[in-house]
């Protein structure tokens, strides 16, 4: 039974290890500005894999706590939720920095010119 | 440790120096530009011969530049280029230390003081009326004893003291249209005798005091049957001219002011004779020459006035004026062409039979100085006067073109690197500095005749004046070849022909890969826009005139089509003085490309003196007896007539054909997106009224006003107009993409103005849908057609700008991402290179922090001239007349030609080389810097091997 509240006790740090991590990854993007540089870039990547390294992991992280008693549905659920909001909070961050293609700019900015039917030249007489 | 850390911080901190720096740098200059200087076409030569000192000819050309060249080399001591309105009307030499030249019809006569070229004194002669112009200096004031000069000018006879320049005394002749013809010192130095004629039969002969210009006696007499044009003056008292129907000669002495004439036939002078005879200009002592349909005779003349043919030349033939060689001995040259070689003959005066030489030169058309029947010198002057230029690739590095030749070898390559990395390192010692320097500039790399990975080294060919065309290498300017074009020689059938421009004919790069380019010159037999055309092929690899015929049109026009044939020719539409169209080449695989095209081609003609401009459309045939296959009629469309008491055409400007555009959106702040009217028929057109046509200062404000348009060349409709009151021209204007920048003369302000206009499409500004875009429902890359009358809007704004310019261009790169700057050829033969940023319709005085990301500028009332940015850094162009801008084939870079009377070219970058390392990066430097990197890490592992070890141990 102690080895078991241990074990929860335990659980609980963990889910709340990503929301730590939610919070610090805020506080960095609010730090790092709305300008592309290098830190602003590095602090959004960082805040996109991370969650989607945590997401791939999800099965791993719970593994100790595997057991038949432990009901891991609802940590998982909001584990996932939690690193979810984290990867939203990149996508946002990269949209702040104004590098995701959701302006019409971003689809025409290399179209080139149309073709011309006509063709026109002419001018003074040559002397 | 400590060392090795301190060395590599060394290393960090010389690296961080070699990022590459973008303004050009004293040691860079020469390394991608060049600059050739020129004097043009020869006038008039003055050989000083002094004793001592070097050997120098005072020469005057038709680009009116006056210059002092080294006789022994030909390089030009000093020249001065006068304006373009102040023509050399004669040059001379005065108290042995002055040249003097006449210029401006004879209004302004100048002294130079001769071994620098420095200007002592300037005067302006003013008189009565217009009238021929003549440069009088006598023979005593040449040495120092005398000191007054004689000057015909404007209707008058001035006396000008030749220290001063200041007017000693004037005559002006009772008889206005008196022309004096000669002026004569008599031998004693007081009297002079000044002769002309009044109209064309009366012979005047004054006989004026030099001393105090008072007039001593004046005889007439009148010639019956009058004469014409040339003299020649045989002796101090003897003229010879023709009478008016050109088959007499008339001997006129004035002998102490008493006027005698004599008469002789020409025909019994030289048996053959018929027609017409002529003069030939000379001054040469008991000596003239005559000019007839057959030949030229020279003809001696006795003291008692007797005329002899000495001789007959059967060519139209050059004689110079006489050299003095010895105390009593003159000699003088005779020059003329026959087949392909120039004959030059020197003789005495008095002796007929003695050759002094005898040359025969292949003919070419450079200016030289043959010294004991060898060319010592030559200069290709012809560069002076350019007319046309058009590019060409050089060929592709093949196996039979060795290159080994010309590149070092390894040892010589190591060398000069480590000179390079010494540089890098400021260890270099002065010498050092010194050769690395003339290694940069005399790098094989660049002058080589092989194409190269950026697309630097290009041929530049060039058509003059002269009918010469010239291949010019971009990396050193070197000429690779000329060719005197057949074609645009003279003629029976063609007497006077004149090219008119050089085009791009045949650019293999798909098909045809194995032939050579090449170009196309059109020229034309006279000078009238009905006179006859020629054609004329040459290969730009070879030099050689691959074919040549005349036309049996005139040449009006000249269209470039963008269509090109199989063998990857251009197709050109030449147009008439008629109005019909040509087609080139004369193929019927060209007549099936273009019948396809036929009903989408147009052409426009603009009629200044009318104040007219017409569109045309074709016809698939044409009317005449001219008519063949390759001949279309044409119809007109629509015509544009400006009211000729308020406007007057006076500039047109359209985009160049071959520039390429990136694309045809426009971000602006805040992700929103304008799209660009980019269309290459459209068509800038500036009008003034009538009044401000001259010059500035010539009308009001208030009676001068600029009309700008611009005008669709299909359909004829205005889509832009807006009026500058009390501005005028000159208009100097460039259009590129969707903008048109342009230059006038505002009055009210009495400064230049320069005004940009943008041009947006507003029927396409609804495409904002992000998801139609996504998906690619929208309707921008469907083609578009003048005739749906696209809805446009356009941006303008001015600027003060301090120069008055000659000439403007803009950069042009091979995929047109590159930001564009505008070149200005300014007043002072300099070229300015300015940012387009500078011409943004959307500058405000406080740009918001959005705009001022995207990068506009606040809006200044005036352009900066930041002196960095003339590209000609130190050098004039003088007498600059054209910008040719040339992409290279690396996206950051143009190429600059620029010519008038000299020759520049250089390399730009106008938003940096972005896309290459620069040329003087140093590669042994970074290579070093990694050999280190890697000895300090194995150093430092092997370190920290032994120190584990040793604590391990402990």
């Amino acid at each position: 039974m102690l080895k078991l509240t241990g074990k929860l006790r335990k659980l609980g740090k963990w889910h709340k290890h990503p929301f730590k991590n939610l919070l610090m990854m805020g506080f960095m993007m609010w730090m790092a500005g709305n300008t592309v540089h290098l830190f602003s870039i590095g602090i959004t990547f960082s805040a996109l894999w991370q969650p989607i390294g945590a997401l791939q992991g999800v099965g791993k992280v719970f593994e100790p706590y595997k057991d038949s008693k432990v009901d891991l549905l609802v940590p998982k659920l909001v584990f996932i939720a939690l690193n979810l909001g984290g990867l939203a909070l990149g996508i946002w961050k990269l949209n702040t920095l104004g590098l995701l293609p959701t302006h019409a700019s971003d689809w025409v900015s290399s179209l080139p010119p149309a073709k011309e039917v006509e063709y026109s030249r002419g001018g003074f007489p040559l002397l | 440790m400590a060392m090795a850390i301190r060395s590599f911080l060394i290393f960090l901190f010389i690296l961080s120096l070699t990022v590459p720096t973008f303004s050009l740098h004293e040691d860079q200059v020469g390394l991608m530009d060049w600059h050739q200087k020129y004097i043009g076409k020869v006038k008039h030569a003055v050989f000083q011969t002094q004793k001592t000192g070097r050997k120098r000819v005072l020469v005057s050309t038709e680009e009116n530049v006056i210059a002092s060249l080294d006789l022994r080399h030909g390089e030009i001591f000093w020249r001065h280029v006068l304006g373009a309105n102040d023509a050399i009307d004669g040059i001379d030499t005065a108290m042995t230390k002055y040249a003097i030249t006449l210029s401006s019809g004879g209004s302004i006569l100048r002294a130079w003081n001769l071994p620098d070229g420095q200007m002592v004194w300037e005067c302006f002669l003013q008189g009565p009326s217009d009238s021929k112009s003549l440069l009088f200096v006598p023979t005593s004031s040449k040495v120092d004893k005398d000191n007054t000069i004689l000057v015909f000018g404007k209707g008058s006879l001035h006396a000008v003291s030749s220290i001063h320049g200041e007017i000693v005394w004037k005559i002006d002749f009772p008889s206005e249209s008196f022309e004096v013809q000669e002026v004569i010192q008599h031998h004693d130095g007081n009297t002079i005798y000044v002769v002309g004629f009044v109209g064309s039969s009366q012979f005047d002969v004054y006989q004026i005091n030099a001393k105090n210009g008072e007039l001593l006696k004046h005889n007439s007499a009148t010639i019956d049957g009058g004469f014409s044009g040339e003299v020649s003056l045989v002796s101090t008292a003897k003229l010879v001219v023709l009478n008016a129907a050109r088959s007499t000669l008339l001997t006129i002495s004035f002998q102490r002011g008493e006027i005698s004439f004599q008469k002789t036939y020409i025909s019994d002078l030289v048996e053959d004779f018929s027609g017409m005879a002529v003069i030939l200009p000379s001054k040469l002592t008991g000596l003239f020459a005559v000019k007839t349909s057959t030949a030229t005779a020279f003809i001696s003349v006795s003291s008692e006035g007797k005329l002899e043919v000495v001789d007959k030349i059967m060519h139209a033939t050059f004689i110079s004026n006489a050299l003095s060689i010895s105390e009593d001995q003159q000699a003088f040259a005779l020059v003329w062409h026959s087949d392909n070689e120039i004959h030059l003959n020197v003789k005495q005066v008095h002796d007929w039979n003695s050759d002094l030489l005898k040359e025969r030169i292949k003919l070419d058309q450079q200016r030289g100085l043959v010294h004991k029947g060898k060319v010592v010198w030559s200069r290709e002057d012809g560069l002076a006067s350019i007319i046309g230029v058009t590019t060409s690739e050089l060929p592709v590095e093949k196996e039979g073109v060795s290159v080994a030749k010309v590149e070092l070898n390894l040892f010589e390559w190591l060398k000069g690197h480590m000179l390079k990395v010494k540089g890098s390192l400021m260890l270099a010692s002065a010498e050092d500095v010194a050769a690395i320097q003339g290694m940069r500039l005399k790098s094989s790399e660049k002058s080589k005749m092989i194409r190269d990975h950026n697309g630097f080294r290009k041929l530049l060919i060039v058509l003059t004046k002269s009918g010469k065309l010239f291949a010019l290498h971009t990396g050193d300017g070197q000429i690779v070849w000329s060719l005197l074009l057949n074609s645009l020689r003279q003629t029976e059938a063609c007497k006077n022909p004149t090219g008119i421009n050089v085009f791009q004919w045949q650019v293999p790069h798909h098909h045809a890969m194995d032939e050579n380019p090449s170009v196309l010159v059109v020229g034309r037999c006279g000078t009238g826009t009905d006179a006859l055309g020629i054609f004329s092929y040459i290969d730009t690899y070879t030099g050689k005139e691959l074919k040549y015929f005349g036309l049996d049109h005139s040449v009006a026009q000249v269209i470039p089509l963008p269509l090109t044939d199989s063998t990857e020719q251009r197709l050109h539409l030449l147009i008439d003085a008629n109005g019909q169209a040509h087609l080139y080449p004369r193929a019927p695989e060209a007549v099936s490309i273009f019948q396809r095209e036929l009903s989408n081609i147009y052409w426009y003609s603009v009629e200044a003196d009318k104040g007219l401009i017409k569109g045309h459309g074709l016809k698939s045939n044409c009317a005449g007896e001219a008519a063949d296959n390759y001949c279309f009629g044409t119809r007109e469309l629509w015509s544009i007539v400006f009211p000729s008491e308020s406007e007057k055409i006076i500039s047109t400007v359209t985009r160049k054909s071959n520039e390429v555009v990136h694309t045809q959106a426009k971000v602006i702040a805040d992700q929103d997106v304008m799209y660009k009217y980019i269309s290459k028929n459209l068509l800038f057109v500036a009008t003034v009224s009538p009044k401000a046509s001259g010059d500035i200062g010539s009308a009001t404000p208030g009676e001068s006003q600029l009309v700008v348009y611009v005008v669709d060349t299909v359909s004829g409709r205005i889509l832009h107009r807006m009026t500058h009151h009390g501005s005028q021209g000159p208009v100097h204007a460039v259009f590129s993409e969707n903008w048109i920048v342009y230059h006038y003369f505002n009055l009210r302000a009495h400064r230049y103005e320069m005004t940009v206009i943008e041009i947006y499409d507003q029927s396409r500004a609804d495409n904002k849908d992000v998801l139609k875009l996504v998906l690619g429902k929208h309707n921008l890359s469907s083609p578009i057609s003048s005739y749906s009358r696209p809805e446009v809007t356009t941006k303008s704004q001015s600027y003060y700008f301090t120069h008055s310019i000659k000439a403007i261009a803009v950069t042009s790169t091979a995929k047109g991402i590159t930001s564009r700057h505008l070149l200005i050829g300014t007043i002072g033969d300099q070229v300015l290179a300015m940012d387009k940023r500078f011409f943004d319709p959307r500058r405000s005085v406080n740009p918001t922090q959005s705009e001022k990301e995207e990068g506009i500028l606040p809006l200044t009332d005036s352009l900066p001239i930041i002196p960095q940015s003339y590209v000609t850094h130190s050098l004039k162009v003088e007498g600059l007349r054209g910008i040719v801008t040339v992409p290279a084939k690396l996206e950051s870079n143009t190429l600059v030609f620029t010519y008038g009377v000299d020759l520049f070219f250089t390399r730009l970058a106008p938003s940096r080389t972005y896309d290459s390392l620069t040329e003087d990066f140093s590669y042994a430097l970074l290579l070093i810097t990694i050999v280190a990197l890697v000895v300090a890490i194995f150093v430092t592992w092997v370190l920290s091997e032994k120190k584990d070890l040793s604590d391990k141990w402990r």
